[in-house]
């Protein structure tokens, strides 16, 4: 006796949708899986052997082979339970149905959940980036866990029914109970995150100004200062003015937050990620890894901010795999499985002492004692390549107490997200006037090529003139050049400036490394 | 007397001397006093494997002595000399710097690079301190050294970093030779910061001075040694910047031996970082509040020429002079320490935009600097080339 049912594997974000087969022969009792199962998937067949017990049905005491097909790709994790658990009984005909019913069971539809040995129906992560997959290949009707009901609901538009036991999934199929049908989350739901404001942090206003620049362009920012002098605190009110997700965006990131297991349970990822990894971060936390990668640190801050505290205490590999992601938005990781392209595009945000000590700027009271070579040694841990791709450095200083003191008249994050979205409004105009394009993306300018730089930046005379001056006498490099060009591009649209004029390029020249 | 200009085998042989290790002055004046020429010495080692008996150094120098100069390989060398063009000047030689002939234990061969005639400039002063300074003692090596270097007078310090570098970064903008003496090779650039510092020296008539051959690396060691060179060839020294216990204060007291002057500048009285300087003026140093006052002790006139021009860049600075906005800035800076753009934001009240364009002008007339940690402070030299 033969049967055919479908199930869906996580490959990479993306998802792959899988054939389970099932052939129930004479012969002596075995439980057999092929087609490149990994342990997860081997394992299952004690489960779905005690699930169907335990639900009431009879195990067939005969020679079982189940194969997953296509057979060349690997199978990973347990969702792959209940599909093989549904062609058992249906192969066993254990679920009297029909040849039309069978047929569509086997074609249009997706079994996705991991079974506990009572039968029960538990939920298996990614189970956004598996819907979106099922949703991909034509699908029509989802069966899973409650667990991920409304998580699935929201990457599939068909039906995705839920049912708590594996009894209850047969009685569903057979008709013989209504189905339930997962429904997405309602918007009042949402918790949302509660970020740190602007308006919180004292003083600081130079620093503020320059994030709100950095937000504006997505610029990447080095941000030094003794310790205390508020790095970490301005790092983490970043996320709040920087611009609301699009549908497409929350879509995005909810699938990556998904496969990562990182989904709040509400629904989809309404607020922009904010990463902040410990410096004892290993290669594969921050790029991704296991044989099928899961995402690693970079491609968790896709459209967000990877903020790196202390950032001279990483491990020189971990920082130097940033340079590749910097510059194109997408971490290519290599498998024996294959090559995996994981979106990693984000506004970098690293902070550092200046000196190992902290103290080399002089705050109140206390001396540097580190020795100059010292110092040398611990600003070099952040390499040249890293460097150049950093388009601004702000220096942070302690608050005076009359700063702290200071009541009210601090400006709140709301208001500076305002000037953020104009000022990406107008960079998208003029990217789209211009014809950059990056797919239907917008390019920001801290994204603009040499080429398209020239193109987007009138410098009035006056500027150019400083520039040139500038050029000369602060040892610019050709490549600094640029970025304080992009930069001062920024500054100009903040002001709602058309062309870029001498105090934009002055402002541009203090962030300057 | 030969002339030290080209690499005859004399020459060659003398700097093979000069750079054989472990082995010191005296055991070089020692050795030339018993064979008489350098050439002598190394012909007759080369030949005999050994030294002469009655040569009045101990035996573990005589048996280095004879192991140096047998496995010096000449032919490397020669090589190193010419490609870096370093040249040598023995004690002998009429070349050698007379100052440096009186001190206790002078070097007996000594390695330069660039214009030999700063030797004969009698009107030589050292400037030292700390390699860690503070704004301050950085403005004061500038203008002082500046200022000296229009009196003619040769600027002679380390090429370290620090006060150092200022010392002889100020003697160039005053348009002077500097000498900066080293405690390494002179293929190299210690610190490696400084190589084109070093080479503006030697592009302005200056001098690159080492007692060490080519491939000797820096040694804490050398630093002490080197400082007799410093003071032993200078009339003065000022130590600009010393903490209490500092190498500039070796400097001075070796100065002092020699029968040099010691001239100090006072600094903050409540911090450590001038505590050297105050010991100095406790002792008797010759507290110095006008670079003149170097000048005038020994009776050096202004040289004419520069006398000249000092009063017609005078008349050209009648037209720089700084905005409203910049002169807020600078009224807000200090030249002693770093101030921040923030705190700059809260003083001077002045618009961001206005901020920033008035910073960067001053920053492009050199009147100012941005630190390493992104701080600002006023350049005295610079300030001093405007009216205001």
């Amino acid at each position: 006796m033969y049967a055919k049912t479908k199930g869906i594997v996580l490959y990479g974000l993306a998802a792959k949708v899988v054939t389970v087969e099932v052939d129930i022969a004479r012969g002596l009792p075995c439980f057999e899986i092929v087609g490149l199962p990994t342990a997860a998937v081997r394992e299952a067949k004690e489960r779905v052997r005690a699930a169907i017990r335990n639900a009431g049905f009879e195990f067939p005491m005969k020679r079982i082979v189940i194969n997953l097909a296509p057979a060349d790709i690997r199978k990973d994790g347990s969702g792959l339970d209940l599909a093989i658990a549904m062609g058992v009984l249906l192969a066993s005909e254990a679920i009297p149905l029909n040849t039309a019913k069978r047929e569509d069971l086997a074609e249009n539809t997706i079994f996705i959940g991991e079974l506990s040995l009572e039968g029960h129906l538990k939920g298996t992560t990614g189970a956004l980036a598996l819907a979106l997959g099922a949703r991909e290949q034509n699908i029509q009707k989802l069966y899973t866990a409650p667990d991920n009901g409304t998580e699935m609901k929201h990457g599939f538009g068909g039906d995705v029914v839920v049912a708590s036991s594996l009894k209850d999934l047969v009685a569903m199929v057979l008709g013989k109970i209504p189905e339930i049908m997962a429904k997405p989350a309602t918007e009042g739901t949402h918790s949302l995150q509660r970020l740190s404001d602007f308006s919180e942090v004292k003083g600081q206003i130079i620093a503020k100004k320059a994030l709100e620049i950095a937000a504006a362009g997505g610029h990447h920012v080095l941000l030094t200062g003794s310790p205390g002098a508020g790095k970490t605190m301005l790092a983490k009110a970043m996320p709040s003015i920087l611009p609301p997700l699009t549908e497409e965006e929350q879509l995005s990131i909810s699938r990556i937050y998904s496969v990562a297991g990182l989904l709040p349970t509400e629904g989809l990822m309404q607020v922009r990620p904010f990463r902040s990894p410990h410096h004892t971060i290993t290669l594969a936390g921050m790029a991704g890894g296991g044989s099928i990668p899961k995402p690693g640190e970079l491609t968790l801050s896709h459209e967000g901010v990877l903020f790196l505290d202390e950032a001279p205490e990483f491990s020189r590999s971990v920082l130097e795999v940033l340079r590749q992601p910097l510059e194109e938005g997408v971490i290519h990781i290599s498998r024996a499985n294959g090559t995996f392209s994981y979106p990693c595009r984000f506004i970098l945000l690293m902070a550092m002492n200046p000196c190992p000590c902290g103290w080399h700027d002089g705050g109140e009271g206390h001396t540097c004692t580190c020795t100059p070579w010292q110092i040398e040694s611990y600003v070099k841990r952040l390499s040249g390549p890293l460097l150049d791709r950093i388009d601004m450095v702000i220096h942070v200083t302690r608050p005076t107490y009359e700063e702290l003191q200071a009541v009210g008249d601090a400006e709140t994050s709301a208001t500076i997200r305002e000037r953020v979205i104009s000022a990406r409004e107008i960079q998208r105009k003029r990217s789209t006037a211009l014809d950059f394009s990056d797919g239907n993306r917008v390019l920001l300018n801290s994204e603009l090529s040499h080429g398209q730089l020239m193109l987007a930046c009138e410098v009035t005379d006056e500027a150019q003139q400083v520039l040139a001056q500038a050029f000369q006498n602060l040892d610019i490099s050709i490549r600094s050049y640029d970025k304080i060009l992009r930069v001062a591009r920024t500054i100009a649209d903040l002001a709602g400036a058309e062309q870029v004029d001498i105090s934009h390029v002055a402002e541009a020249l203090s962030y300057r490394m | 007397m030969v002339q030290a200009t080209e690499l005859t085998d004399d020459r060659l042989i003398l700097a093979a001397l000069g750079s054989l290790p472990g082995i010191g002055s005296v055991t070089i004046s020692e050795a030339l006093k018993c064979y008489g020429t350098p050439m002598e010495l190394w012909q007759s080692v080369e030949k005999d494997k050994a030294v002469d008996d009655t040569l009045q150094v101990k035996k573990q120098y005589k048996s280095a002595l004879v192991k140096g100069i047998l496995a010096m390989d000449l032919g490397k060398l020669e090589h190193d000399l010419k490609h870096y063009q370093i040249q040598v000047v023995g004690f002998v030689d009429e070349a050698y710097p007379e100052e440096l002939r009186e001190i206790f234990n002078p070097p007996q061969v000594l390695f330069y690079r660039g214009n030999l005639k700063a030797f004969k400039n009698p009107r030589k002063i050292a400037m030292v301190g700390a390699r860690n300074c503070t704004p301050y003692g950085r403005n004061v090596a500038t203008v002082f050294a500046a200022e000296l270097a229009r009196y003619g007078i040769a600027v002679v310090s380390g090429g370290a970093r620090g006060i150092d570098s200022y010392a002889h970064e100020g003697a160039l903008k005053g348009h002077g030779q500097t000498i900066a003496v080293m405690g390494c090779g002179l293929d190299q650039s210690y610190p490696r910061s400084n190589a084109r510092l070093f080479q503006k020296i030697i592009e302005n008539d200056g001098l690159l001075l080492s007692e060490y051959g080519p491939g000797v690396q820096a040694k804490a060691g050398f630093f002490p040694m080197r400082n007799r060179i410093i003071s032993g060839l200078s009339r003065g020294v000022i130590v600009v910047e010393a903490k209490s216990r500092s190498g500039s204060l070796i400097t001075a007291d070796m100065a002092n031996n020699e029968g040099r002057d010691v001239f100090t500048v006072p600094g903050n009285i409540l911090t450590n970082e001038f505590a050297g300087n105050h010991w100095l003026l406790e002792e008797g140093a010759i507290l110095l509040i006008k670079p003149s006052q170097v000048p005038d002790m020994y009776n050096w006139q202004c040289f004419e020429g520069v006398g000249e021009e000092k009063s017609s860049s005078h008349k050209g600075a009648g037209v720089l002079s700084f905005s409203l906005e910049e002169r807020k800035i600078l009224a807000s800076l200090s030249n002693e320490k770093e101030t921040s753009l923030e705190t700059l934001a809260m003083t001077t009240k002045l618009s961001e935009g206005a901020l920033h364009l008035s910073l960067l002008s001053l920053e492009l007339k050199q009147c100012i600097e941005r630190t390493a940690s992104k701080g600002y402070i006023i350049l005295e030299f610079g300030r001093n080339q405007f009216v205001h």
